[in-house]
């Protein structure tokens, strides 16, 4: 096939450009539905906030815990920094610790029911010689007007003033104190799991493939209705003719798939900055944290998604060239549409073949690492956007293989221009019921077959 | 400057819509392209402009072929159309610049035709106008949009985007199709300024009596072949003075009957008869004198490009 496109068919693309993204700008419709977004992704952080129990942290970093004192019986025999607990950790900062030892109380049972307010909590901290073991119990009334969360906490704080205490006797400095005390982590897992050195971890890589199959199928599907409305204008406007003396219709494909590219660029990186700025503020009221909590807990961390420069990159570079395919085919479908009754089965055919893409990666996803699978995936035309970033992102496919995945769809959408040029123009003129594929076959031929007698 | 279509050709499947069109514009005027509907004119119109591929031929402005970086042209479609929602500044703006009108001089050029067309209101906005008896401010009324404008008014807008580039080559495919006659003389006006600033222009059109108007060289298709082809002028004079009218004071259907004479019409006293040629009419003439007849009016004229056109086309069309 020889692809003979001219400079002049791009000419004027620029202010197809300018003029359909100025329009889509000043629409009502595409400001309400901007304001809508905008609204939404303003309250998104907060109410998620909420939802996830962010305003709980929030009332307890901002006041502190609600346990008013905490009644400290020490029978360790090492002596413990009570006061310093409230500088230690801000959490306690308005708790007062109390050495049962310096009350003139027998504590028992029933002084313990007799005493201790809703709001108060006993800690006994023992250690049994024998056994050269420490026990902490925690102990609160049933009615108490704090959560267990805070008990263990408070729990938890003793314990670790008494290791520092322990190691203190010993004549450890603090700096090896900070060194011996600091956190750690347990993983299990069979020795297969251990010497492969990778987790194989379902969770993780479902939910990776569908985050960003999600995205890509919401903009895809954005895109593709953009796209069909902003072609069908001029058809349905009657316009196509008078354009059609000034600008090649290959020019007002490629202005519009650009237009309607910077419009939701524009907008995401408006919402994401939106969401941003919610972040920050919802901050200052809440515990946003919850949400990254969150988000661990469903197995995906930064680690696990690589963000780095090199992966935005990667994902910018796999977004673009999904979006250049599904807007080629987009504006292809849309413009074998006369009416804009033909919009919303035009739209739902492309709509219908980037499901199948997302549908194929979701499952694809759900069988687990498989290295066939993966490099099938990968290299396969509409799945292939949805699976070949991900897929190197998890370490199932190599940078080599993500290159030759790029490169065949690449290939794709200069098939897809390539058509574009032959046929674009007789499509423009076209009216009609919607073009079956023979019909486009039948006029793709005739395109060529003319170019050869041009020669 | 000159233009020359030669030889296209058109089929859709096995259907030719446009077969061996040729013709020349070689000094400025306007050139005439007629036929019913479905003949194949505004086929040949889109070919011309490169809308649609073309089978055969090719069109040549100044001897290359014609593409809008060789030809400023100007083009009416027979399909009218704006964007209905966008307001009407911003679309001959942006139909001005793909024409490569910078924005000042676009400016200037629509505020002189918004003039000449008389839609400034609908293009500018319009000073507060207060209401008799309504209290509170008076709001300006915003510059219109497309689908606010009456079918009239779209016309002369869109005929704007044709004039906007200063065409050399100005195509007006049914140009006063769905005007009332005060627009009618509007865009003839313009049309008649076109002619005397040496422009070329092509019209397709179905009212005869502006193509004569206008044109001084027609072409006539029917059902995709070219009946008739030349001079305005030329043709008529083929066809000789064959329409008499006459007018006497008393009744001569006899005297036109005995005669062997086609009678068109009559009304009272005026008669629209068909004669051969000037030799039949002068040997009437003498027998309605001989006859001692009066006559009013006798004019010999040559056929109307309406009788041209039915006499060329119609039997067809009614087949």
């Amino acid at each position: 096939m020889h692809m003979k496109l001219r400079k002049s068919d791009f000419t004027g693309t620029g202010k197809v450009f300018r003029f359909t993204l100025v329009q889509m700008l000043k629409g009502k419709a595409n400001i309400i539905t901007m304001l809508i977004f905008f609204l939404f992704a303003a309250g998104s952080i907060p109410v998620m906030t909420l939802m996830m129990g962010g305003e709980q942290s929030q009332f307890d970093e901002a006041e502190a815990s609600r346990i008013a004192a905490v009644y400290v019986r020490n029978d360790t025999g090492y002596e413990l920094d009570l006061e310093s607990i409230s500088q230690r950790d801000k959490f306690f900062s308005d708790t007062n610790f109390i050495d049962t030892d310096l009350m003139d109380v027998e504590w028992s049972e029933d002084t313990y029911e007799s005493m201790v307010e809703p709001t108060e909590a006993y800690i006994h901290l023992q250690k049994d010689t024998e056994k050269m073991n420490f026990t902490i119990g925690a102990y609160a009334l049933e009615d108490k007007e704090f959560t267990d969360g805070d008990l263990d906490s408070c729990a938890a704080l003793l314990g670790g003033i008494l290791d520092e205490a322990r190691y203190a006797q010993q004549n450890v400095a603090p700096e090896q104190i900070a060194a011996l005390t600091s956190p750690y982590e347990t993983k299990s897992g069979s020795v297969s799991e251990y010497l492969e050195e990778k987790e194989d971890d379902f969770d993780t890589r479902f939910g990776v493939q569908m985050i960003y199959s999600v995205a890509l199928l919401i903009l895809c599907t954005f895109v593709s209705s953009f796209i069909i409305q902003k072609v069908i204008e001029e058809k349905a406007s009657k316009l196509a003719e008078l354009l059609m003396v000034s600008v090649s219709p290959l020019a007002m494909l490629v202005g519009k798939i650009l237009a309607v590219m910077t419009y939701i660029l524009g907008l995401v990186l408006s919402l994401a900055a939106v969401v941003g700025l919610s972040y920050v503020i919802t901050g200052r009221f809440a515990d946003t944290s919850v949400l990254y909590r969150q988000i661990a807990e469903s197995g995906i961390s930064m680690e696990t998604l690589q963000v780095s420069p090199v992966t935005a990159l990667i994902l910018v570079v796999s977004l673009l060239l999904g979006y250049l395919q599904v807007s080629l085919i987009s504006g292809l479908v849309g413009t074998e549409c006369s009416t804009t009754e033909d919009v919303e089965p035009a739209n739902m055919a492309v709509v219908l073949l980037v499901m199948a893409g997302y549908m194929i990666a979701t499952v694809a996803a759900g069988v687990g690492s498989n290295p066939v699978l993966a490099t099938v995936i990968s290299l396969c035309p509409i799945t292939s956007m949805f699976c070949a970033p991900v897929r190197y992102i998890i370490g199932d496919i190599g940078f080599g293989m993500l290159a030759l995945s790029w490169v065949i769809q690449f290939a794709v959408i200069v098939v897809l221009a390539y058509v574009c040029a032959r046929i674009y123009r007789a499509l423009m003129m076209y009216r009609g019921n919607r073009m079956k594929l023979s019909g486009w076959i039948t006029m793709f031929r005739q395109s060529s077959a003319k170019e050869v007698e041009n020669r | 400057m000159s233009l020359e279509v030669r030889n296209l050709s058109k089929k859709y499947g096995e259907k030719t819509v446009v077969e061996n069109l040729s013709f020349e514009m070689k000094n400025p005027g306007v050139f005439a392209l007629l036929g019913t509907n479905g003949a194949g004119k505004t086929t040949s119109i889109r070919m011309m402009l490169n809308m649609l591929s073309r089978d055969t031929g090719e069109v040549l402005w100044n001897g290359a072929p014609l593409d809008t970086a060789t030809c400023n042209v100007g083009y009416l479609a027979e399909e009218r159309g704006l964007y209905p929602k966008y307001t009407l500044m911003d679309q001959l703006i942006y139909f001005a610049g793909l024409r490569g009108i910078p924005k000042a001089e676009a400016k200037k050029r629509i505020r002189y035709w918004a003039e000449r067309l008389e839609v400034e209101e609908y293009l500018y906005p319009q000073p507060a106008k207060k209401e008799d008896g309504k209290k509170g401010r008076a709001k300006a009324q915003a510059p219109k949009k497309a689908d606010q404008l009456s079918k009239g008014n779209q016309q002369k807008i869109q005929f704007m985007t044709a004039l906007l580039p200063d065409p050399d080559l100005l195509i007006l495919d049914e140009p006063l199709s769905g005007l009332d006659p005060v627009n009618t003389d509007l865009f003839k006006g313009i049309i008649r300024d076109e002619i005397a600033k040496g422009k070329y222009l092509i019209m397709s059109s179905h009212q005869m009596a502006t193509v004569e108007e206008f044109c001084t060289d027609i072409i006539i298709l029917n059902r995709s072949k070219v009946v008739l082809s030349g001079h305005l002028n030329d043709i008529k004079k083929s066809y000789g003075r064959i329409n008499l009218l006459l007018k006497t004071e008393t009744e001569v259907t006899d005297l036109i009957r005995r005669e062997g004479l086609t009678l068109v019409s009559a009304k009272e006293t005026e008669y629209q008869i068909k004669v051969s040629g000037d030799e039949q009419a002068n040997r009437f003439l003498k027998l309605l004198i001989e006859n001692g007849i009066t006559v009013v009016t006798f004019s010999l004229r040559e056929p109307s490009l309406h009788e041209i056109f039915v006499e060329k086309v119609g039997d067809a069309h009614e087949a």
